[in-house]
């Protein structure tokens, strides 16, 4: 009795000192984007009171304002830029990650490096190279040319992300489904491939997220047509000051389609951010 | 015909050869087995007939076609992986499906096998795990029926039962036995246990560093070993070796080693003067061979019993004879090694025509 007693409260003990800095470090990277929420429902009179308000009279007085706009259609552009472009680079890298993974190159280090340096250069560097590019061939604000762009930066850190993933592969499972009758097709197809589906789901969620947050290329590459959300955002700035209130129910229209996705791929993204490690 | 036939295969990573000039042939319907010790080569040389080790000469033939040049998925083989290589995202049904749809086995014909062979492995109420969710032994039951549903010309079995503990390995090893039995496939078995070994095989290859020592029945391997390696490889407790000189005595030849003198058997003293070398050797007895002799003679000598262990209804005694300590092994109800106490006196005979004679530098057996 004594004993049970004691364990119980060992447990709860123990749970209290798991949750309760669990609790404090999620609060601590949540705390913007309810911030976030909570402006977007804010009056204007309480976005600016000191203290700051936790408790007010919600409206939905923002939202109806950016749904009136045509922020909407940016915030289309932004999705349809990021999907086609974040499917487009898992296609191409998964490809290139297995066969990295799998074949002896020459010059391999040389050619990964290189691809990872495509990742490292830093926007600012190559947006006039590209602006003039398109320019010349006639793909300035066009959502094409934010495809394209993106691709390569995400393509890039796909193939890095997926060759680890690839790599934890075991040889000899393959070797098996050789012995079993498959060709090289059929080893990557049901193999190879369905082991990396976490990976896959984690570079999913990262190539998202990285084209809907870019700003610097779509500023500069978009002018009317393909704008994206993020220079939509810009139009919030007005010249009576900054409206909080849309900006942050603007801002909540473009978090919600990549949380929901991210919500859904979530069983695949807890192991692909462990890192492989097939059970 | 599906008979597996190795001439002078080598293996090597990167210049180190790991197989040497390996030949031995399994012939159809039999099962074979590979023993040596970790590392010794074994898995390189499944490998080597699979198609996937890096050959540097010699011949694989497969039934009767050379299949060295070929790759594997051409060559008909089921291999069941040291690690199992199961398909974690399959259930075990999906498994022993996976090779049946490369080879477009109809729905039915699927069924059929599957149900056969989960019938076999009692793994009927299993076929919907995944390969996670399934004890070590059963991962290996999964392994080994992705292979028998294949029906292929050929088994190869890469220490199967590792995973096991003792007792449900010497179940499964019957199990399998009477399996390959039935099937009658041509089956080479990897194993690191003699014991294994000696109860499975009517053939025993062994390897050790690369290089096979010896190809022979269970019999031929234990009785008549071509090397200390071999010998001293197999049967438990190992052979006893004792440092002798070789003394001639007209026509026979006598060992001795400390106070024992062997009289060695006429053939066996030929073929040892034939063999033309030193005349410093190593003796192998086996402990079965040595008994309590009753009183002193030719092959006997004095020693003193140093420690006694009861194993079963077997006893083995350990005795001092002169510098050396030889292990001897009898019938606990042999009132002769009944009730022996260390630092008693026991008189030691020896079977003369029991006792093996091997070249003291290079272990080869001389006779
Ligand atoms: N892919 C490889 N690259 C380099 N060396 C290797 C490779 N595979 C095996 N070896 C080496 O070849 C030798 C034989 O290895 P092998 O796996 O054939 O031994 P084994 O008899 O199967 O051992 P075990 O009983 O431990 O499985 C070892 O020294 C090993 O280190
Ligand atoms: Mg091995």
């Amino acid at each position: 009795m004594n004993a049970s007693s004691a364990t119980v409260s060992r447990t709860l003990v123990g749970r209290v000192l798991w949750y309760l800095p669990v609790g404090l470090i999620v609060l601590f990277f949540a705390f913007p984007l309810i911030w976030m929420v909570m402006t977007a429902l804010k009056q204007p009179v309480d976005v600016f009171s000191s203290p700051p308000k936790f408790v007010f009279a919600p409206t939905l007085d923002n939202y109806k304002r950016v749904l009136s706009s045509d922020y909407m259609g940016t915030v289309g552009n932004s999705i349809v830029v990021a999907v086609v472009s974040a499917a487009f680079s898992i296609v191409l890298g998964t490809l290139t990650a297995y066969g990295f993974s799998r074949y002896t190159l020459r010059g391999q280090d040389n050619l990964l490096f290189w691809i990872l340096s495509l990742r490292m250069l830093p926007v600012i560097a190559v947006i006039f190279p590209y602006f003039l590019l398109f320019q010349r061939i006639g793909l300035t604000d066009t959502l094409l040319a934010l495809m394209l762009v993106y691709s390569i930066f995400n393509i890039s850190f796909t193939v890095w992300l997926l060759k680890g993933f690839f790599d934890e592969v075991p040889r000899e499972m393959e070797e098996a489904a050789k012995m079993d009758g498959y060709g090289p097709w059929g080893v990557f197809q049901r193999v190879a491939l369905p082991l990396v589906v976490p990976g896959i789901a984690t570079a999913a969620v990262f190539n998202i997220v990285q084209s809907v947050n870019e700003f610097l290329l779509a500023f500069v590459l978009t002018q009317r047509e393909a704008t994206t959300a993020p220079v939509a955002l810009l139009n919030f700035l007005t010249p009576l000051g900054l409206d909080w209130g849309g900006i942050s129910a603007a801002s909540t229209m473009l978090v919600l389609p990549v949380a929901v996705f991210a919500v859904l791929v979530r069983k695949h993204l807890i192991r692909g951010m462990s890192f492989g490690q097939l059970e | 015909m599906t008979q597996v036939r190795l001439e002078n295969v080598r293996v090597a990573y990167d210049g180190r050869e790991v197989v040497r000039d390996a030949s031995f042939t399994v012939e159809s319907g039999e099962l074979a087995v590979l023993v040596g010790r970790s590392g010794s080569g074994k898995t390189s040389l499944l490998r080597a007939i699979t198609g996937y080790a890096p050959m540097t000469g010699g011949r694989v033939v497969v039934g009767g076609t050379d299949v060295t040049g070929q790759p594997p998925a051409k060559r008909d083989i089921a291999m069941v992986f040291q690690s199992y290589a199961l398909y974690p995202h399959m259930t075990v049904d999906e498994n022993w499906r996976f090779p049946l749809e490369a080879a477009k086995v109809p729905k039915a014909e699927q069924d059929a096998r599957v149900t056969r062979v989960a019938e076999t492995l009692q793994m009927r109420r299993l076929l919907n795990r995944y390969p996670r969710e399934l004890s070590g032994g059963q991962q290996q039951r999964v392994a080994i029926g992705r292979a028998l549903v294949r029906q292929p010309q050929i088994f190869l079995l890469d220490e199967p039962l590792g995973a096991l503990d003792a007792k449900l390995r010497v179940e499964a090893r019957s199990a399998f036995k009477s399996l390959q039995r039935d099937l009658g496939t041509t089956t080479l078995y990897v194993t690191h246990d003699q014991a294994e070994a000696q109860a499975l095989g009517s053939k025993i290859v062994v390897l050790d560093g690369g290089v096979v020592q010896q190809v022979g029945s269970p019999d031929e391997i234990y009785d008549d070993p071509a090397n200390t390696f071999v010998a001293g490889l197999f049967g438990s407790p190992p052979m006893n070796f004792l440092p002798a000189t070789l003394e001639r005595d007209g026509e026979a030849v006598v060992a001795r080693s400390g106070p024992l003198a062997v009289a060695l058997p006429a053939v066996v003293g030929q073929k040892v003067l034939a063999a033309g070398v030193a005349d410093q050797v190593t003796l192998g007895v086996r402990p079965e061979t040595i008994s309590r002799g009753a009183e002193p003679g030719p092959g006997r000598a004095v020693g003193r019993v140093y420690v006694t262990e009861p194993i079963g209804h077997n006893v083995l005694v350990d005795v001092r004879l002169g510098q050396e300590l030889v292990r001897m092994r009898g019938h606990r109800d042999d009132d002769l090694l009944a009730r022996l106490a260390p630092d008693d006196e026991i008189l030691v005979a020896v079977d003369p025509a029991r006792v093996l004679v091997f070249d003291r530098g290079s272990g080869a057996r001389l006779g």
